[in-house]
């Protein structure tokens, strides 16, 4: 893909706060209108994923900002949601519908279990429609069938809560030890609460333009958008809400990834950096296989590695990932772009990948949907 | 192909044959004239390919294949936690079907399909240990057979 270019980010940090869903999206608005240099009336177009507010979310939340008269669309996608965002705003400026789209991801989720996700009554009454369940499945395959332990699941969020401390935008930004992971509650076996993430409030926003425009504008140093690929569920894919699946299943993300790859002309090898849908440890380990970063069975060799670790050859989830920041259902994707950008620019601080030129981020939610996208410098 | 008539896409099909709690049961899947592949629940038509189906019945024994639990109540579920959960392989139809267990049960156990009753007057299917039933008539050893002496 080209000619997409991100000509700003803003985010509104995610955690617990006493105002509406409202309130933390113009935040995250603002705060990327500023950063691209542009006034909310010069943009063509706002989409805003969100999962759980209400009528026109995306318009309560612009209106809070200019009443511009230009076109709001609201996006929702489950955890997917920033992501389908991007992928529509980046085919509406690549096709020359618009100049500039500005994407705004944001959620204020309740408290607890993460309710609605698409269950059939059936499924709620019997106590099957429950989310953990199905990530706990997967959590159990992956003990099952590859060298991974609980002891690696638990090393997945102490690493991320160690790369947490030096972001300021994550929820929790305290260390962990492997000991709290595994004397945390058991949620669903084999999984516990410091091996799930918490779906919590947050905004989070990316200016898409278009490179032409970005250049009269004078916006000198870009980072590109390369690749927003989004998939569905295939014949043989399985996630939640579904009861069931094919003995021989496939994978919504790692079919996202291949095709976000096409787009952007590049492999596994020239990515520098990663933010991925670590909804739990386990999710984290797969999406190392799904995403390429590994071959099938080689996914605890790889955190054992510590190169997907701040300091390794190919760093995972240097914001805190899910498992830290929390999960804003409708912000997490526009989050990771928020971090991978900045990490681009060379302005992530204390948790800077050295050098980052290439980023990929990967989100994957309920009903069966998944997007990868891939920034460039 | 038979042609899919769009109010068939109203009803919600049936999940199993109902009996009385702890008896065999089987469930309502259907079998693709296609692609061969099995969807559960039933669709008129398949899900992966779009072809006519025709009803077909998963029975057991199956291979549990992974299992969990639920260790605190759901909002909306009226079974109460704690609740075990496992994956179900049916080899022949190659598809694997999540359900509750009558029990804790070791993967790798062979399980049956029987009506359960996970809450009172709550009917839904599960997944027991192949001989369990007798097992909890006649005193002995609680064994189980194993996939590996079963298939
Ligand atoms: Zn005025
Ligand atoms: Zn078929």
């Amino acid at each position: 893909m080209r000619d997409v270019v991100i000509a700003g980010v803003g985010i509104h940090p995610f955690g617990r706060f006493d105002y509406g869903y409202r309130e933390l999206g113009a935040y995250a608005a603002e705060d990327c209108l500023r950063d691209a240099g542009l006034t909310a009336d010069e943009v063509d177009l706002v989409l805003v994923a969100n999962v759980g507010a209400e009528m026109a979310k995306g318009h309560n939340v612009v209106n809070r900002l200019r009443h511009t008269g230009k076109p709001i669309v609201n996006v929702e996608a489950a955890c997917a949601s920033s992501g389908s965002a991007l992928a529509l705003g980046a085919a509406l400026i690549s096709s020359g519908a618009h100049r500039s789209v500005l994407c705004i991801g944001v959620e204020k989720a309740p408290r607890g279990f993460i309710g609605a996700s698409g269950f059939e009554t059936w499924q709620i009454e019997t106590g099957l429609g429950v989310n953990p369940l199905y990530f706990a499945i997967q959590a159990g395959e992956l003990l099952r069938d590859t060298e991974a332990t609980e002891a690696d699941l638990a090393e997945v969020s102490v690493k991320n809560h160690r790369h947490a401390v030096h972001n300021p935008n994550a929820m929790y930004r305290k260390e962990i030890s492997r000991e709290e992971v595994l004397e945390s509650r058991e949620v669903c076996p084999p999984l516990r609460l410091l091996l799930l993430c918490a779906p919590n409030e947050g905004a989070a926003a990316a200016l898409l333009m278009h490179s032409d425009e970005a250049r009269r504008r004078g916006i000198t140093h870009p980072v590109r958008l390369t690749a927003a690929a989004l998939v569905s569920r295939g014949p043989d894919d399985w996630f939640v809400p579904a009861p069931a699946f094919p003995v021989d299943r496939t994978s919504l993300s790692e079919r996202a990834a291949q095709l976000a790859y096409e787009q952007a002309g590049i492999g596994p090898a020239d990515v520098d950096i990663v933010e991925c849908q670590d909804t739990d440890a386990a999710s984290e380990l797969l999406a190392y296989r799904e995403l390429g970063l590994c071959a099938p069975g080689e996914e605890a060799a790889l955190l054992r590695s510590g190169d997907t670790a701040l300091g390794g050859r190919r760093p995972v989830n240097v914001s805190g990932g899910l498992l830290s920041k929390g999960e804003p259902l409708g912000a997490s994707g526009l989050g990771q772009v928020h971090e991978l950008v900045t990490q681009l620019r060379g302005h992530a601080g204390a948790r800077q990948v050295e050098g980052a030129r290439v980023g990929l981020g990967h989100v994957m939610g309920a009903g069966h949907n998944s997007c990868v996208v891939v920034v460039q410098r | 192909m038979t042609s899919l008539e769009p109010a068939d896409l109203l009803a919600w099909p049936e999940l199993f044959l109902t009996a009385e709690p702890g008896a065999p049961t089987a469930l309502l899947a259907g079998g693709c004239t296609g692609c061969r592949r099995t969807a559960f629940p039933r669709a008129a038509r398949c899900p992966a390919c779009g072809a006519a189906t025709r009803p077909t019945e998963l029975r057991g024994p199956a291979v549990l294949d992974t299992c969990t639990a639920v260790l605190s109540t759901p909002p909306g579920a009226l079974v109460e936690a704690p609740y075990e959960v496992g994956v179900a392989r049916f080899p022949a139809a190659r598809i694997c079907v999540i359900g509750l267990l009558t029990e804790r049960i070791e993967p790798g156990t062979m399980v049956d399909v029987v009506v359960h009753e996970p809450y009172p007057g709550g009917r839904t299917f599960g997944f027991r240990p192949v001989g369990a039933a007798d097992r909890d008539l006649a005193p002995g050893p609680r064994t189980t057979p194993s996939a590996e002496r079963l298939l």
